[in-house]
C-alpha cells in the first residue's frame, strides 16, 4: 500500500513559475517519499537568453532549499500550507507563493447565533489589542489581508474565530491571537444582545 | 506623501509593456503592464486552466499608478479573481480559483518595481 502510495507521489510533479521582465523561473516540485523532496530549479535570463541556473536538489518536506548559480539564487522555502520561491539577482527580485493543496475554508458552527446584518446589529470593539507582525513574514515581505469569521457571544467576548483567508509566515495565526484578546460590546437584536458571527480583516502591511 | 515617490517612479518608466507571469500546477497567469501616462496604467490579464487548455480569464484593466485592481472571470461552477497590488517596492499578483467555498488554486507573486539596495 505504501509502496503504490509512494509511486503515486512519484507521478504526479508540480510544475511551478514565475517570470519578470529579465528572468524566468521554473520549478518542478516531485515528492520522492515521506522523507523527500525533489526539485529542479531553472532560471533563464531573459535578457541574454541563457539559462543562468540549472540544479536539482532535494531535501526533506517543508525544508527549506537554496540554489545559487552564477548571478542569481533561488531559495524555496515552506509556510503552513504554502510553497515559495524567491528568485533574487543583481537587477531583480521575484517571489511566489503556491498553495500545496485545494483549501476549504473552515466555518464557525455555532446554532443559535446571528448572521450580522439586517436586524442585527454588529458588535462594537471597546478593547482592540493590535497583532504582531511575525518576523519571518516581516523578512519574506508578505504584505495583505487575512480574513477572519469571528462569533461574539452576548456577554461581549470572542467565543470562536476561524481563518476564512489566510496568509503565510503565521499571519492567520497572529490575527486569530489578536481577536481572541478582543472585547467587545455585543450585537445586538431587537435591541438584545444576541451571540452573532461575522467577517473582520486584518491588514498586514510591511513594504 | 506615499504615492508620491510610486508617482515618481512612474513617471520615470517608459510607455514599454512589462511582460510578466507565473503558473501554479493547474493554471497560468499572464500579465503585461503598461505605464502610459504618469496618471494611468494598463494591464492586460489572462489566465488559462492549464489542466483544460482553455483561456479562463481574459481583461483589460486600468488604474491609477499605486492603485489596486482586480478582475473576475471562470468557468463553469468556478470564479478565477486576479487581483493586482502595490507596496513600496513591489508590484504583486494574487490569482484565486473558488469552487464553491473550496479555495481550488491560489498564487501570488510580488515582483521589484526596481533596483533596490538590499534590506530595503
Amino acid at each position: 500500500m505504501r509502496t503504490l502510495l509512494l509511486l503515486a507521489f512519484a507521478a504526479t510533479p508540480q510544475i511551478l513559475g514565475a517570470r519578470s521582465e529579465h528572468h524566468d523561473l521554473r520549478v518542478t516540485r516531485s515528492v520522492v517519499s515521506w522523507e523527500q523532496v525533489a526539485y529542479d530549479v531553472a532560471v533563464v535570463d531573459l535578457d541574454s537568453g541563457k539559462t543562468v541556473l540549472k540544479s536539482r536538489v532535494a531535501g526533506k518536506p517543508a525544508e527549506a532549499v537554496e540554489v545559487t548559480g552564477e548571478a542569481v539564487r533561488v531559495r524555496l522555502a515552506y509556510e503552513e500550507k504554502f510553497f515559495s520561491a524567491t528568485l533574487t539577482a543583481a537587477n531583480d527580485e521575484l517571489r511566489t507563493w503556491w498553495q500545496l493543496a485545494p483549501l476549504t475554508p473552515q466555518v464557525i458552527n455555532a446554532p443559535g447565533a446571528f448572521r450580522v446584518g439586517g436586524e442585527v446589529a454588529p458588535p462594537v470593539a471597546v478593547r482592540r489589542v493590535e497583532p504582531l507582525y511575525p518576523e519571518a513574514a516581516r523578512r519574506n515581505g508578505v504584505r495583505g489581508n487575512v480574513v477572519l469569521q469571528v462569533l461574539v457571544g452576548k456577554d461581549g467576548r470572542v467565543k470562536d474565530a476561524v481563518v476564512v483567508q489566510g496568509l503565510p509566515y503565521g499571519l492567520g495565526d497572529s490575527a486569530l491571537d489578536s481577536i481572541r484578546k478582543w472585547q467587545f460590546r455585543p450585537a445586538t437584536r431587537n435591541g438584545e444582545p444576541v451571540d452573532a458571527i461575522f467577517d473582520m480583516t486584518f491588514s498586514f502591511r510591511s513594504w | 506623501m506615499r504615492t508620491l515617490p510610486l508617482l515618481l517612479l512612474f513617471a520615470a518608466v517608459p510607455t514599454v509593456a512589462a511582460t510578466l507571469g507565473a503558473r501554479s500546477a493547474h493554471h497560468e497567469l499572464r500579465l503585461e503592464r503598461n505605464a502610459v501616462s504618469a496618471e494611468q496604467v494598463a494591464y492586460d490579464v489572462t489566465v488559462v486552466n492549464l489542466d483544460s487548455g482553455k483561456t479562463v480569464l481574459k481583461a483589460h484593466l486600468t488604474g491609477k499608478p499605486g492603485e489596486a485592481v482586480e478582475a473576475t472571470g471562470g468557468e463553469k461552477d468556478r470564479t478565477v479573481r486576479v487581483r493586482l497590488a502595490y507596496s513600496a517596492h513591489f508590484f504583486s499578483a494574487t490569482v484565486n480559483v473558488l469552487d464553491g467555498k473550496t479555495i481550488a488554486d491560489e498564487f501570488r507573486t510580488w515582483w521589484q518595481l526596481e533596483a533596490r539596495a538590499a534590506g530595503r
